[in-house]
């Protein structure tokens, strides 16, 4: 009797062990689930379109008409570069254009002339040269026209105005200064081109899809942000790809025991325009995808319908295509004039 | 929802760390008044259901103020 007791004791003992250890399996379970498959991650960044501004002509900055970090509207001056080469070019170019004008003048009038002379007072030769005369004043007539309406593209050139809304950074350029043509002088961040670049585990990327409401936690601001997804990265740098000898690939010999998740870069578009005090290429993030809103998501675009992802209709379409959204990625591009 | 970080002197530092910190603390807390009211007993093996108590706190936390 007293064995069955001890017995029986003895079981529910272990009953109460093994159900507090199955308990905390589920919960464990859960939980590892949660933290390392949830769509979310902390390596994410602000990022924009940064425009490099470089001038068309070369010349000396006679005048900086901005102060660094200040914002600027598409077509404002940034910065002049002296213009009187470029007004003496435009000058010389209007003389040898009157000129050639004079030039074809005197010439086709001569081959008229030539041309209404009686058969025999004039050789075939000679008229034949004095057409051919005209027709090469005429030419040096173009060539004078496109040597000034160059001339004043330069002049115009020599202008540097804003290609986009967007802020000044790092300005550098002052006046005196020797602008090279073709060199950047000038970076310009694109305000309307803001988004953030999420680097998501490989493991994560099957619970993301394009359109998926996100939370966005700018180290930077309290103020929680919302977006959505935009696109998924759709290639990364592959190190065993590089060329070696003879440009076979250089593979390297690894021991993977330990390996690590890829992180692709996901980019998630802001619904609305967000605050422009808060937001600076390259700030932290934490964003948190959340693919069980999706159904009732509904992004609501305040800016220019290129730079942020609007309605459903467009993901949808882009879904059935299997496209992501184009979001513009930062680019290189000359301006002036 | 909590903050995904705990910042430290200018580090930031994972959500997790905090997590299992604070664990350890509840953990040293609510031992004692186990032994003190002799739940050890109710268990074949007082130190693996220490340790599952232990999982269970620190999964109840991530699960309830994680990310």
């Amino acid at each position: 009797m007293a064995n069955s007791k001890r017995f029986f004791a003895v079981t529910l003992r272990v009953i109460a062990t093994l159900t507090v250890v199955a308990i905390a399996v589920l919960l464990g379970w859960f939980a590892w689930q949660h933290y390392v498959y949830a769509p979310w991650t902390r390596d994410a960044r602000v990022q924009a379109n940064v425009v490099n501004i470089a001038p068309e002509v070369s010349g000396t900055v006679g005048r900086v008409a901005v102060n660094d970090d200040s914002y600027v509207h598409k077509g404002d001056l940034l910065f002049a570069i002296e213009p009187v080469r470029f007004e003496n070019a435009v000058a010389e170019a209007k003389a040898a254009l009157e000129q050639a004008l004079a030039q074809e003048s005197f010439a086709t009038r001569n081959a008229r002339r030539l041309e209404r002379l009686p058969r025999g007072g004039i050789s075939t030769q000679d008229l034949q040269q004095a057409e051919s005369e005209a027709a090469s004043a005429a030419a040096s007539v173009s060539q004078a026209e496109a040597r000034l309406a160059q001339a004043k593209q330069d002049l115009d050139w020599a202008t540097v105005r804003s290609p986009v809304d967007g802020y000044v950074t790092h300005l550098l350029l002052d006046e005196g200064d020797y602008a090279t043509q073709g060199q950047s002088m000038m970076t310009l961040v694109n305000a309307d081109t803001f988004r953030v670049t999420a680097y998501f585990e490989e493991t994560k990327l099957s619970h993301i899809d394009v359109g998926d409401p996100v939370d966005i936690d700018l180290m930077a601001s309290p103020e929680p942000l919302h977006g959505h997804v935009a696109s998924i990265g759709r290639g990364i740098a592959v190190a065993n790809n590089a060329p070696g000898e003879r440009n076979l690939p250089n593979v390297d010999p690894v021991f993977q025991w330990v390996r690590l998740a890829q992180r692709v870069p996901v980019t998630i578009a802001f619904d609305s325009r967000p605050d422009m005090r808060v937001l600076t290429v390259g700030l932290s993030a934490t964003v948190h995808v959340r693919p069980e809103e999706a159904e009732r998501h509904q992004p609501v675009s305040t800016t220019d319908e290129r730079d942020m992802v609007p309605a459903a209709p467009k993901l949808e379409r882009a879904r059935a295509e299997g496209l992501a959204e184009p979001i513009d990625t930062p680019v290189t591009r000359g301006a002036g004039g | 929802m909590l903050s995904e970080q705990i910042a430290f002197g200018g580090i930031y530092l994972p959500l997790f760390l905090a997590f299992l910190a604070a664990t350890g603390l509840i953990y040293l807390l609510v031992q004692p008044l186990l032994l003190r009211s002799r739940a050890h007993r109710l268990f074949w093996h007082p130190a693996l259901a220490g340790a599952a108590l232990f999982i269970i706190l620190l999964a109840s936390l991530m699960l309830v103020f994680g990310p």
